[in-house]
């Protein structure tokens, strides 16, 4: 069995080598998706693997992966991957200089094009290099240098300069400096040398041709046609015209051995014409959705987690061991009897299809939250179902009322206190299983391997090598203290995530998240029994830009994802959203979804409470 | 008496137990394993790990503590361990700098005393903290050891020069290492303080803690014919020459003090002396640490150290070495064929003291193969050169 490396630290793709992004990989559905012969957009929040899977269309992943896992890659492959990260730094430099000259637009527009450039050739030559390397079996370095020197005359490099693909790549890295100090300077009258003017669709076209005519004759190039995958990274922090350019304009279509693969963040805009990704202008493009949104990328999620804990388990205790015999499956009956063993432990033997039953666990559950819950009591009644004896009599009862309430009995049952208080708890047991933690992560690879992390240590084998259940509660504190020190921080304190409203009020992206998070919380656990809470939410025109700002700041972290399972009422192409279900431990909230409520109503109160002008001061003595 | 050894240095951790002093250095009060790329200590296990290094003594000169933190201190001797452990080294060496004294105790020398340091036997020990100095002779090396703190008694004295300017102590330490004069062993200097000028990168010329006498006392280093002289303090990595004795400043492992403002990085060093007639050269190698992806080999030919440099070059002139070269390699250099590159390991068979070179002697080998014979050193011969090439023009 393939291992992961042993020392599972928490990863950003970003700073990995090929190498190492290449022994860490494990082949997911995505993966499939991004190697066909189309452009693709590959979208989702930071840490879902987005770049993972980008960098591994680079010819050294691929090579790695090969060697590491014994197996063929590169001819599943048809096209090689020039990997072309974003640059954080100078974006944010650009923005600086497009805030400095506003009426220098072709000057301002000349520079981001250089360094835009400067950077696809970087890393075309990257990929030149490792295909030479890998392919090319005798006189590697005089094949580097020709091809080298047709290139240096291709795109008019000033010489002197050294023949070989390094010292291009050295020399462009020098352009960059310069275009670095020509921002930094906010020289407008600078004169800029030709590669700020150039295409680069032409100048790659010219030097994959070039490539094609020297290294056609060698085995390995001839399995299959020359095509060429152009890979840019984090399309979001990159300068506007070339996401434009991408999406919008004609790029795509200008040559026939390039391909696009594309990685961004989901977005919502409350104006269509605005919303880079209509129908519209992603005709040409396959979207990749990088997170969970329906049933089918559900499973294929927790496929990858099963696959993926097995390794890490077998890399722990050099055996196979199943997560279910660790974590065992999500089981609700299992969770109350774990929290109240004092109560619960005379239900010994319920099975599922028997639960209802009288004197079952949850005729027990439903009968005693009727007796504290008014509203709950009343429910029943105008269900036809007897409070004091909450059996099952009609046909189809058990199922269009029992099993359809039963996350919200329990849930309303654990919280409860007489007089509608609710009993806070630390841990809640329900939170457990192994389903549960692989739709915690939902759809984030990060996530997912820090959450396991911090299960790893005490996983540990009984005295016969078998594995030991990890115990509900234990499982439970777990999850409660990740969510609070890793799932909540990484949403909430998400960076650049403030926004001044109405000029008046500062409000925050955990302001937003903790609002959605109680107002959900409040529609299981509130005053009234509710048969179908709130629990998706769909961006009206009620809210303003500043809040749309914000929501999309939840979706670049993660802490706010799409929905696109079919929903009853409504209409097809209305997005719909939910909160992560990293957050829904935190906010004491069963994954299900119900109902969906206009998020300008969720926040109204965020909204209205807004500061007055005068501000009034008391002295308390 | 094997004739060729490898040191690992590290220098200047500044460890501390205090929180909210992540600004100030790497190895502080809530530093986790994990992400090991975000640890330097778990991050270099790994890296010693993946490249196979091995060492035969690990040197560490000085300031393990931050500002005589004693649990910084004991944490940082914990790491050393940890690391010597992980390259098989056989013994660890450290000397005293000033962040390890504890000028409000009666004995500012307490914390280091009581982890049986600098070294082991107490002969050394006795004769480190009373004399100021020790020399310890093993199987292949004679390590003479400097305590330049020793004059630290009070806060004041901890920005002072260490005064060697004596001459009890000097004809003390000129009549002990007169027994090792003709030992052929490889001979190293270890003291925390430069005993040469280093100037800082703001280019502020701070001589005050510069050892005071140092220049006698290289002087009996050198007639006594040590090889190589190990400091810290500056926190930036250096080779120079005083006279042929080469003087090695270390970088610092962790610290962030005269790291961040001046885009300098902490470095991890391990060279590879060779020993041949009483003649040593070294091939320094050196990783430099980067939040996100850990301890690697800097790729910057532009970073003040290098991550390939050497000392004990038989020639000073590289033009001289670049003239022979091209005579060795007239064929290739004359040659009608543009493609052909000569591989460097060709170049190093034919003249291996090119391996012995400083930086700035790396520097101007290159430049003087570039302006003169149209040559390029590919990628860099700091970053480990694979071949020589013809510039294009």
């Amino acid at each position: 069995m393939a291992k992961v490396p042993s020392n599972t630290g928490s990863f950003n793709a970003r700073y990995m080598t090929f190498k190492q992004v290449a022994e860490s990989f494990i082949k997911t559905n995505d993966f499939d998706k991004i190697i066909t012969n189309n452009h693709t957009v590959l979208m989702g929040s930071r840490g879902c693997g987005k770049t993972t899977l980008l960098k591994m269309l680079h010819p050294d992943a691929i090579r790695d992966w090969e060697m590491f896992n014994s197996k063929s890659l590169f001819e599943e492959i048809p096209f090689y991957g020039v990997y072309i990260p974003a640059d954080k730094q100078w974006s944010k430099q650009i923005e600086v200089f497009e805030g400095n000259f506003k009426n220098e637009t072709r000057f301002v527009n000349s520079v981001s094009k250089g360094l835009i450039n400067l950077n696809v050739l970087i890393a075309l030559c990257d990929t030149f290099r490792s295909l030479i390397q890998i392919g090319v079996d005798h006189n590697l370095k005089e094949h580097e240098i020709s091809l080298a020197t047709e290139l240096i005359d291709l795109w008019n490099i000033p010489k002197p300069i050294a023949p070989d693909l390094y010292s291009i790549t050295q020399r462009f890295y020098l352009y960059v400096n310069d275009l670095n100090v020509t921002i930094q300077k906010a020289d407008a009258n600078k004169k800029l040398d030709e590669f700020c003017y150039w295409d680069f669709v032409d100048k790659i076209g010219i030097a994959i041709n070039a490539f094609e005519e020297r290294f056609k004759g060698f085995d390995f190039f001839n399995k299959k046609p020359f095509k060429w995958a152009l890979c840019f990274d984090e399309l979001e922090i990159a300068p506007k015209w070339l996401f434009s350019e991408l999406i919008n304009g004609n790029l795509r279509s200008r040559n026939q051995k390039i391909l696009f693969k594309l990685t961004t963040i989901p977005t919502v805009s409350s104006e269509k014409e605005t919303d880079q990704f209509s129908s519209r202008n992603l005709d040409d493009y396959e979207i990749v959705k990088m997170w969970v949104y329906d049933s089918r990328s559900q499973t294929n999620w927790r496929s990858f987690c099963e696959n993926y804990l097995q390794k890490v388990l077998y890399n722990k205790f050099n055996k196979n061991v199943s997560p279910k015999s660790v974590f065992g499956e999500h089981n609700y009956n299992k969770a109350l009897k774990a929290s109240s063993p004092p109560v619960f432990a005379k239900f010994i033997k319920t099975k599922e299809d028997s639960e209802f039953d009288k004197d079952c666990i949850m005729w027990y559950v439903m009968k005693e939250l009727a007796q504290i819950d008014k509203s709950f009591y009343e429910y029943l009644m105008r269900k036809g179902v007897n409070p004091l004896d909450p059996i099952p009599t009609k046909k189809g009862q058990i199922d269009q009322v029992h099993r359809k309430i039963k996350p919200i009995v329990l849930y309303r049952y654990y919280f409860k206190k007489i007089d509608n208080q609710k009993r806070t708890r630390k841990v809640v047991s329900f939170n457990h299983g192994k389903d549960y933690i692989y739709d915690m992560a939902d759809g984030n690879p990060r996530a997912f391997v820090n959450l396991i992390n911090s299960f790893l240590p005490e996983i540990t084998l009984n005295n016969s090598g078998e594995a030991k259940m990890m115990p509900i509660n234990r499982q439970a504190t777990i999850i409660n203290d990740f969510c609070v020190k890793y799932f909540y921080p990484r949403v909430a304190y998400y960076a650049e995530s403030v926004v001044l409203y109405n000029k008046k009020k500062i409000i925050t992206l955990e302001n937003i998240i903790n609002k959605i998070g109680e107002y959900f919380r409040e529609q299981y656990i509130g005053a009234d029994f509710r048969p179908e809470p709130y629990s998706l939410i769909r961006f009206d025109n009620k809210c303003p830009k500043e809040i749309e700002k914000l929501f999309n700041k939840g979706l670049e972290a993660g802490g706010v994802l799409i929905v696109e399972d079919e929903i009853k009422g409504v209409r097809k192409g209305t997005k719909i959203y939910r909160l992560s279900y990293s957050l829904y431990s935190y906010y004491n909230l069963p994954q299900r979804t119900y109902a969906i409520k206009d998020l300008s109503a969720i926040l109204d109160t965020l909204l209205e409470d807004e500061m007055t002008d005068d501000i009034q001061l008391s002295l308390n003595f | 008496m094997s004739t060729s050894i490898k040191i690992a240095i590290i220098s200047d951790l500044h460890c501390t137990s205090k929180k909210d002093t992540a600004t100030i250095t790497r190895l502080h009060g809530e530093l986790l394993p994990k992400p090991i790329s975000r640890n330097p200590i778990e991050s270099i296990k790994e890296r010693i790990i993946f490249e196979k290094l091995i060492a035969d003594y690990l040197l560490c000169l000085g300031d393990v503590a931050d500002k005589s933190d004693p649990s910084g201190l004991s944490n940082g001797i914990g790491y050393l361990n940890e690391i010597q452990l992980q390259l098989n080294a056989k013994e660890l060496f450290l000397v005293a700098g000033n962040h390890d004294i504890d000028v409000a105790n009666a004995d500012p020398f307490h914390m280091l005393k009581s982890l049986d340091l600098p070294a082991i036997d107490p002969d050394s020990k006795s004769s480190y903290w009373n004399d100021h100095f020790c020399i310890i002779e093993k199987d292949d090396i004679v390590l003479f050891l400097i305590n330049t703190c020793f004059h630290i008694r009070t806060t004041d004295d901890l920005a002072s020069s260490p005064p060697f300017n004596n001459d009890i102590i000097l004809d003390d330490i000129n009549s002990r290492l007169n027994n090792y004069q003709n030992i052929n062993k490889f001979k190293l200097v270890l003291c925390h303080h430069h005993p040469v000028q280093q100037s800082d990168f703001n280019d502020k010329y701070t001589s005050n803690d510069l050892i005071d006498g140092a220049d006698r006392l290289l002087n009996i280093v050198k007639d006594n014919g040590f090889h190589l002289v190990l400091h810290g303090h500056k926190h930036i990595a250096r080779i120079k020459y005083d006279d042929d004795l080469p003087i090695f400043c270390s970088g610092s492992f962790s610290s962030l003090e005269n790291i961040n403002p001046f885009d300098n990085k902490n470095t991890f060093h391990i060279i590879e002396l060779k020993l041949d007639n009483h003649l040593c050269k070294g091939k320094i190698t050196t990783w430099v640490y980067n939040y996100n992806s850990g301890w690697n080999k800097c790729e910057d030919p532009n970073f003040s150290f290098p991550a390939y440099t050497g000392f004990g070059c038989s020639y000073r002139n590289v033009k001289q070495i670049c003239d022979e070269i091209i005579d060795k390699f007239n064929n290739w250099y004359k040659n009608e064929e543009p493609n052909k590159i000569l591989p460097f390991n060709e170049v190093v068979n034919f003249f291996p003291d090119i391996e012995h070179i400083t930086p700035r002697q790396q520097d101007e080998l290159m430049r003087y193969f570039r302006d003169t014979y149209g040559l390029e050193v590919c990628p860099n011969i700091k970053n480990g050169a694979t071949h020589i090439i013809k510039l294009k023009l």
